[in-house]
């Protein structure tokens, strides 16, 4: 079975530059942290359960402008939290985060009228913050950093 | 200020104490201030028997009228407000509350009708329930506490009547005014010596339950510490501010029984809310929480819950809805776990300092203590408002997430699950879900009921009360 790294690399090779792509990678890096949620020991699994929790809000942003996201895109997982180290699983989810902030930033320059635009910019602090966490800043870490 | 009924009552009653010792020390100055103390003394004698129908609404009174054996101490408060009702009059607003308080006994009627609109915030017009603490007063036994302490109150009062008298007539008022105000009130005193003993002996007698005592005082307690349903969030102390957060989200949970939101949002936030109330209570009382072995014996249930509102979570994120969260939660959720990190904060092996050694503060724990406790409540309303959102079709999950063993015998599921559509949550991630909630909705310092294996063992009956109680009986 392939490892979360190998499945993160193709997931993102594979998904586009646009609304899908976002949701897909989106998908993937929420599902994943909330599995490594239940891996890790508590200390490091409060602070993964707000980035699992940023994520998914910034998901949500996404379906609030486009409403078919969810049905139309695919729902790809990078697997089962099985004999997983914590330190590759971070690198995976912030490689498909990382990949997802890309995708945002690329599809800043094309033509996006005002609600696209506020979701972009919304669904950007979500992803940062879950970054953030992710990266791992144990002890210090509170729920959407990336707000005031 | 954010008031409770506890302290509302306690207040009145050192009013009362004051003003009995004021007229028993010295004359009136002025026949002025004579008439003033009786206006204000017939004022909380109203007040008293206005508290008596706030505390008995007057369907509840109608029924202890019928009944065959109704509570003594309901049927002797009934008969005291009655009497200090023919003695007051029915003129409203009463003489005594169209002046700002001057003497004691103005101020602890004025207490005590806050009291009353306090309780009164807690319900609708109609009596249906605004507040998952509206059913506080619906037992008999606190019901009967509440009124004993009333009577007492009263009992209190009516010792200074003669002394009333003797100093209203010293200062020159007429003594067919003074007859007239105080005609000799010991038939009312006997009736709130009755309602006042009664409450003591009947709470301990029956049965000599020692159980069924401690759920009276317990619930007294609770009407205690009664605050306002919608209390401002005090920001001047962050103790104080995360006890008034806590408090707007379990409102908030418990609304969702009644008014859902339709978004499986609030629930994760929800249970965000769990999994950071339960480490950071653990880590204030010292836990390590880089370890994965053993915790110590005392902390082992707070951690172990702190992992059980994780995996639920967990369940929770493979879950849609299509209404968005609610922003109240997600606002509290966000300035609670920020109080919790800077208060309690969970020490890993690089923080530098690691290791406890200042003593625990008392009110923060207290206040983590009620969060845990609220975290309780919130998980059987969760529970609730989950199933009925599932029941009506409104959670899904993504086709793809589907097994193969959820999507045989359902063609739709396998549909859903090849076109990579939505599909309706299948019944054994809702039954998963429910059983967790059922997990969660006892305390963690409570030994545990016997794991559920089915539907079947579901507390049923619990249920059936949240939701009387959230008025879907109506």
């Amino acid at each position: 079975m392939a490892t979360w790294d190998e499945s993160a690399k193709v997931l993102v090779e594979r998904a586009d530059a646009d609304w899908e792509g976002i949701w897909t990678l989106t998908y993937a890096a929420g599902r994943a942290t909330a599995d490594l949620c239940v891996v890790v020991p508590m200390v490091d699994a409060v602070e993964l359960t707000y980035a699992a929790m940023d994520l998914c809000e910034a998901r949500q942003e996404l379906e609030w402008v486009r409403p078919d996201l969810p049905a139309r895109c695919p729902a790809v997982t990078v697997g089962p939290p099985d004999n997983l180290d914590a330190e590759v699983a971070r690198d995976a989810i912030s490689r498909l985060i990382t990949a997802a902030l890309a995708r945002a930033e690329a599809l800043l320059g094309c033509e996006l009228d005002l609600a696209d635009l506020a979701c972009l910019t919304r669904t950007t602090t979500q992803l940062r913050s879950a970054r953030r966490i992710v990266h791992g800043t144990a002890g210090r870490a509170t729920t959407n950093r990336g707000r005031s | 200020m954010n008031a409770t009924y506890g302290e509302l009552l306690a207040a009145a009653a050192d009013a009362v104490a004051d003003a009995n010792l004021a007229v028993g020390r010295r004359r009136f100055d002025s026949p002025m201030d004579a008439a003033q103390a009786l206006v204000d003394f017939h004022g909380l004698l109203d007040a008293l028997a206005g508290h008596t129908w706030v505390l008995l609404t007057p369907e509840q009174a109608a029924g202890i009228r019928a009944s065959q054996g109704p509570h003594r101490v309901e049927v002797a408060a009934i008969a005291m407000a009655e009497a200090i009702g023919t003695l007051a009059g029915t003129g409203r607003p009463h003489p005594g509350m169209r002046t700002q308080p001057v003497t004691s006994w103005a101020r602890a009627a004025r207490c005590l009708r806050a009291a009353g609109d306090l309780l009164a915030t807690h319900h609708t017009p109609g009596h249906g329930p605004r507040s998952p603490d509206a059913d506080v007063l619906d037992d008999p036994d606190v019901r009967a506490g509440a009124l004993s302490r009333l009577g007492l109150l009263t009992v209190t009062l009516l010792d200074a009547e003669d002394t009333l008298a003797l100093r209203a007539l010293q200062a020159g008022l007429h003594p067919a005014t003074v007859r007239r105000a105080l005609p000799g009130l010991d038939h009312v005193a006997d009736l709130a010596r009755t309602t006042a003993g009664l409450g003591a002996t009947e709470s301990a007698a029956p049965g000599g339950a020692a159980g069924a005592a401690s759920n009276t005082a317990a619930g007294l307690a609770r009407l205690d510490n009664l605050g306002l349903v919608t209390p401002p969030i005090r920001t001047d102390h962050p103790v104080a501010e995360l006890a008034d957060r806590y408090t707007r989200v379990r409102l908030h949970a418990w609304r969702l029984l009644e008014t859902p939101d339709y978004s499986i949002t609030t629930l994760r936030d929800l249970a965000v809310l769990g999994v950071a109330t339960h480490a950071h209570t653990a880590a204030l009382h010292g836990a390590d929480l880089t370890d994965r072995g053993a915790p110590s014996r005392q902390l082992k249930p707070l951690l172990d819950r702190a992992r059980a509102w994780q995996e639920q979570h967990h369940t929770l994120t493979g879950l849609i809805t299509a209404g968005p969260g609610d922003a109240v939660v997600r606002e509290d959720l966000i300035a609670i776990t920020r109080i919790l990190q800077t208060l309690a904060p969970i020490i890993t092996t690089t923080t530098p300092g690691r290791g406890r050694t200042a003593p625990l503060d008392r009110p923060l724990v207290g206040a983590l203590n009620g969060a845990v406790a609220t975290m309780t409540d919130i998980a059987g309303w969760n529970s609730l408002t989950l199933d009925r959102l599932a029941r009506s079709g409104h959670v899904h999950v993504p086709g793809r997430a589907l097994t193969g063993e959820q999507v045989t015998d359902r063609p739709d599921l396998a549909t859903a699950r090849l076109t990579g559509h939505l599909a309706p949550a299948p019944d054994d991630t809702r039954s998963a879900v429910t059983k967790a909630y059922q997990t969660l909705r006892t305390h963690p310092f409570q030994p545990s009921p016997p794991a559920a294996e089915s539907d079947a063992s579901i507390d049923r009956t619990a249920d059936a009360n949240v939701i009387a109680r959230a008025g879907y009986d109506r």
